[in-house]
């Protein structure tokens, strides 16, 4: 049975080197969610918890891998996450809006990786708002 | 010029993070103190960037199938650090 977690998560973008980070910072369930280690799957950085789930990524280079302008990234206000691990794969997806000069921009990503760290299979959602 | 182990000892001390740094060694449970420890002292694997010549990953081997992983940029000022995290590897 799939474990399924829901929670709320953060955005960081680090606009001079071009990197997004997104953790999740609360969860609606309990559990300790303590980070046990990423995988760098080519630049695509994804962290596991002590329960196996994902509760974090990190994308280098973001604005060239979701083919968008630095300024969207910068002014991120909202968005949804999941995550979802299955036998043979890990789906990342999230939904992302930006607001330049009260013009709203939507920025989605949906990355599927193969799943050779055999993770268990879990799912987790979340809402995003910006860090700071 | 590909950055070498001498190199990144001897700018281990010229460590430039930025701000954006805080979250990610709170989330990751890293210090300042073991990425500089390993800097100055360990002979990390090193692999260039495709796209960017003064980017390199370097990654210290921490257990069997665990790293201490960074990213970098090797400036002529010294070492900026782009994320780090504790990487597991898949053989």
């Amino acid at each position: 049975m799939l474990n399924h977690l829901e929670g709320k998560g953060k955005i960081d973008y680090d606009y001079k080197e071009d990197i997004l980070y997104f953790y999740i910072e609360k969860f609606m369930s309990k559990g300790s969610h303590e980070y046990r280690y990423s995988f760098d799957l080519d630049g695509f950085i994804v962290d596991i918890d002590n329960d196996n789930h994902v509760t974090g990524f990190e994308l280098l280079d973001a604005s060239k891998r979701l083919n968008v302008d630095k300024m969207i990234l910068r002014f991120i206000k909202a968005g949804r996450f999941n995550a979802r691990v299955k036998a043979n794969l890990i789906i990342i997806s999230f939904a992302l809006t930006s607001v330049i000069r009260n013009k709203p921009m939507q920025i989605t990503l949906n990355a599927e990786r193969l799943n050779t760290p055999k993770l268990q299979e879990t799912g987790i959602e979340c809402q995003i708002t910006p860090s700071g | 010029m590909p950055l070498n182990p001498k190199e990144i000892k001897e700018k281990a001390d010229n460590l430039e993070l930025d701000y954006h740094f805080d979250i990610r060694l709170k989330r990751r449970n890293v210090k300042i103190e073991d990425i500089k420890y390993h800097l100055k002292n360990s002979n990390p694997i090193i692999k260039e960037s495709e796209d960017n010549e003064n980017k390199y990953k370097l990654s210290y081997q921490l257990e069997k199938d665990k790293y201490l992983t960074m990213y970098i940029l090797n400036t002529q000022k010294g070492l900026k650090l782009l994320t780090v995290f504790i990487e597991k590897r898949i053989k």
